[in-house]
């Protein structure tokens, strides 16, 4: 009985069982909640958006993504990039859209307001220009 | 009418405000964005050229570019953005001065189109002059030019007088507003600047201690500093305020499961799911990895797989982790 206990193969795989049993999970235990955006929890990126979306499907903002070649499915992309506090910085100007109207003057607003979301850019003409002492 | 012309050969003496250092860059066509943030990004000692800003920013074709996706590439380089309405009036100029006298160059976006056709471009002022009442700016030509005030007026109005900032983050010294401090004060720490966004957390807390969200935050800068004891005050404090909020108790849990304490973490989390705390995964994981702990195993592991089938699929870091909770798990029912 001495001499099986004593067995050196026995002893050493009983020892590797032991410290099996014995490791601890690596990297600890579970992982904390990052620290959070104070506005637009996960759940409501994707309802804002859907609302910035909404304003550029207006056709003022339509034809201003045609002149500028970019689809929608390009600027769905660009939003979804953005962290949490910038997209909710474009809603809010979204929601300015919105409260503008859709009257001629709510027109108008929109428009200025969503050429500040979406900014068109053509090859400066102004060396063409006649320069004018300012 | 050009709004631009080059500078007067000789300066009045005494009144002119210039931020050295930022250089004009000549443009590609309907790349004025890039070349204005090339100039910014010099100067704040990041070269980056305006054809690598051009490949991140337009797909081959477009005219143009969202303005929030300069901001976002200036942010994914480090820096920190504010997009600025300036609001209309007589001061608008004055506070295009003071972000020049605060060495912070303005990249500003005026009007260069004629009557109803809607072309703008992108300018970075670096200096002022208010005895020639000129701005010198950064047009997209290879020299330096100047703007009147009332031509920069004029053009800059049909923008909404739209203005980005982007500095460093340790550069902000001046007040910000809660949301935009509380978005620096984030943006620093997701870049790992713990010390600058305690910093802000502290500032915006001065002001409003009730701002929960900014407690939280902090105590996560506690906890990743090791300041364990303050995290757990702050934690525990919230969940006083907030039984139900899922986020303190999961932290605190986290910190309970960390000291050997299985059984008090279970209890944080069950209280919060009873007072309405929202099943997310990570809540999961944790109170499932905490039942692990004890002679509940199977429990342990419901918690688990509930949380497994929580995760969005595209969420490989947090699958591979809940995964590996789940076999660890095993190996602790198999050991009691």
């Amino acid at each position: 009985m001495r001499k099986f206990l004593l067995n050196r193969r026995l002893v050493l795989a009983m020892a590797l069982w032991a410290v099996f049993l014995g490791v601890c999970p690596t990297n600890g235990f579970a992982f904390p909640t990052q620290s959070l955006a104070s506005l637009a929890p996960s759940a409501a990126r994707e309802y804002q958006i859907n609302k910035i979306m909404d304003v550029l499907s207006r056709p003022e903002a339509r034809l201003h993504l045609q002149l500028m070649k970019l689809n929608e499915q390009d600027v769905r992309s660009s939003l979804t990039k953005l962290d949490d506090s910038q997209l909710t910085q474009v809603a809010q100007r979204a929601d300015a859209v919105k409260a503008a109207g859709d009257g001629a003057l709510g027109v108008i607003i929109a428009l200025l307001i969503i050429t500040l979301l979406v900014v068109l850019i053509l090859r400066v003409s102004d060396k063409k220009v006649v320069v004018s002492k300012a | 009418m050009s709004y631009r012309r080059p500078p007067p050969a000789e300066k009045g003496i005494g009144s002119i405000h210039l931020i050295e250092g930022v250089p004009p860059v000549a443009q590609k066509a309907y790349q004025c964005g890039p070349a204005a943030m090339e100039s910014v990004f010099h100067y704040w000692g990041n070269p980056t050229d305006a054809a690598e800003i051009t490949t991140a920013l337009y797909k081959p074709g477009s005219h143009g570019v969202l303005d929030f996706t300069l901001a976002e590439f200036a942010r994914s380089r480090g820096f920190w953005t504010q997009i600025l309405a300036v609001p209309e009036g007589e001061n608008s100029l004055g506070e295009l001065k003071t972000w020049v006298l605060r060495k912070i160059p303005p990249i500003v976006m005026i009007k260069t189109g004629i009557l109803w056709v809607p072309t703008y471009h992108f300018v970075v002022l670096k200096g002022f002059s208010d005895q020639e009442r000129v701005f010198y700016a950064n047009t997209g030509e290879p020299e330096t030019y100047v703007i009147d005030y009332g031509a920069l007026a004029s053009r800059w109005k049909p923008s909404g007088n739209w203005c980005l900032i982007l500095c460093p983050p340790e550069r902000v010294d001046w007040e910000l507003p809660e949301s935009a401090a509380e978005d620096l004060a984030l943006y620093a720490e997701r870049f790992g600047k713990q010390d600058l966004a305690e910093k802000w957390y502290l500032r915006i807390l001065e002001k409003n201690p009730a701002n929960q969200t900014a407690r939280f935050n902090l105590g996560n800068i506690y906890l990743k500093s090791n300041r364990v004891q303050e995290a757990k005050i702050i934690y525990e404090a919230l969940l006083k305020e907030k039984p139900g909020w899922g986020p303190a108790g999961n932290n605190l849990a986290w910190i309970y499961l960390e000291e050997g304490r299985a059984s008090e973490a279970i209890e944080v989390l069950q209280t919060a799911f009873k007072n309405g705390a929202e099943r997310h995964f990570d809540i999961l994981d944790t109170l499932g990895t905490a039942y692990c702990r004890t002679p509940d195993t199977q429990r342990g592991r419901d918690y688990l797989n509930e949380a497994l089938g929580q995760t969005p699929v595209a969420d490989k870091v947090s699958l591979d982790l809940i995964h590996r909770h789940l076999s660890e798990c095993g190996v602790l029912a198999h050991k009691s």
